[in-house]
């Protein structure tokens, strides 16, 4: 063991290597940060999909009763 | 895993290979014969027992899908091998680079330690276009955990190989008949083995994680669109968390 080597010898290799091994994690992170909005767009697509499929069909999926007919007033009433 | 519990592991990750690192840099002596190209060690040494370790760990989520049938065993064993591929990638390079500072050579075909781990790292680097060459989800699951527990049981048979056969220039430093390391260097040593363990942990949970979604989301797909999704099924390239 020597203490007291200078810190000169093959620095750029050693500062080479751990710089390698950073750029690669934070490459790969951004790698897995893209796919995570590529999924978090496809989700808002889908959102999208089902919101305008029940809009589209809802008057014939669920056709209204009193009961359903009284809570939607009583909604529409409490939002104003 | 949580969103909660993976926000510690990433904290814990950091914090640990920050310590390890300073370590490396600021309290660990310098070795009398390399000098600092040695601090390489701590980072070339530990990258390349993780990845060994994740290949074998493929092996036996392999073997736990052919026993059980059960498909998160064989999402497990896919992404295991695919971060100890990516994890086998830095091993190479900085191993490369710790051989250029030392003897003056990228790379040296005669050191049986070298070949070999670029012989375990070309092996794994198959298992992708072997996997995505097969259409049959089933099919492909099967033949690529039979394929995860025959290159894992390669492995530790080729670790063994190399221990016994005589080294031309690559350094044995565990269990030595010298002693091995100097305690301050062993857990310096042990410290960044940790951070780089939990980092690929954290790694395998976030791809995990992503995985598991986009097989959501495709479910979703085919829940409202089934003729216009379920297409799609079978050319998917990587396995996710989809229930057919």
């Amino acid at each position: 063991m020597n203490e007291v080597l200078p810190a000169n010898d093959a620095i750029e290799y050693v500062l080479g290597a751990y710089m390698f091994f950073l750029l690669m994690v934070l490459l790969y992170i951004g790698i897995l940060g893209a796919k995570f909005q590529r999924i978090s767009r496809d989700i808002s697509e889908l959102t999208d999909e089902v919101e305008a499929g029940q809009t589209g069909k809802a008057p014939a999926a669920t056709p209204a009763t009193p009961a359903t007919e009284k809570a939607d007033e009583q909604a529409e009433e409490s939002r104003v | 895993m949580s969103s909660n519990r993976l926000k510690a592991l990433s904290i814990a990750t950091v914090a640990i290979l920050v310590v390890g690192f300073a370590l490396v840099f600021f309290w660990t002596p310098m070795d009398a014969d390399q000098g600092f190209k040695q601090k390489i060690f701590y980072l070339h040494v530990p990258l390349a027992i993780v990845a060994l370790l994740g290949f074998m760990a493929g092996g036996v989520e392999g073997f736990r899908h052919l026993r059980s049938g059960d498909k998160r065993h064989d999402l497990n064993s896919y992404v295991f091998i695919h971060l100890s591929v990516v994890f086998g990638v830095a091993v190479l390079v900085t191993g490369a680079i710790w051989a250029k500072a030392s003897w003056g050579y990228w790379w040296v075909w005669e050191e049986p330690t070298l070949v070999s781990f670029l012989i375990v790292f070309l092996l794994y680097c198959t298992y992708y276009p072997f996997r995505y060459a097969i259409e049959d989800r089933d099919q492909q699951a099967r033949y690529a955990s039979v394929f995860a527990i025959t290159a894992g049981a390669f492995v530790p048979l080729n670790f063994m190989a190399v221990r016994m056969a005589e080294s031309v220039i690559h350094p044995r430093v565990f269990a030595t008949s010298e002693g091995g390391l100097p305690d301050s260097m062993l857990f310096t040593f042990l410290i960044c083995f940790v951070g780089i363990g939990l980092l690929w942990l954290l790694l395998v949970k976030v791809e995990m994680a992503g995985k598991q979604a986009s097989g959501q989301v495709s479910r979703l797909r085919r829940a409202l669109d089934p003729e216009a999704h379920g297409r799609t099924v079978g050319g998917r390239i990587a396995p996710n968390m989809e229930t057919p």
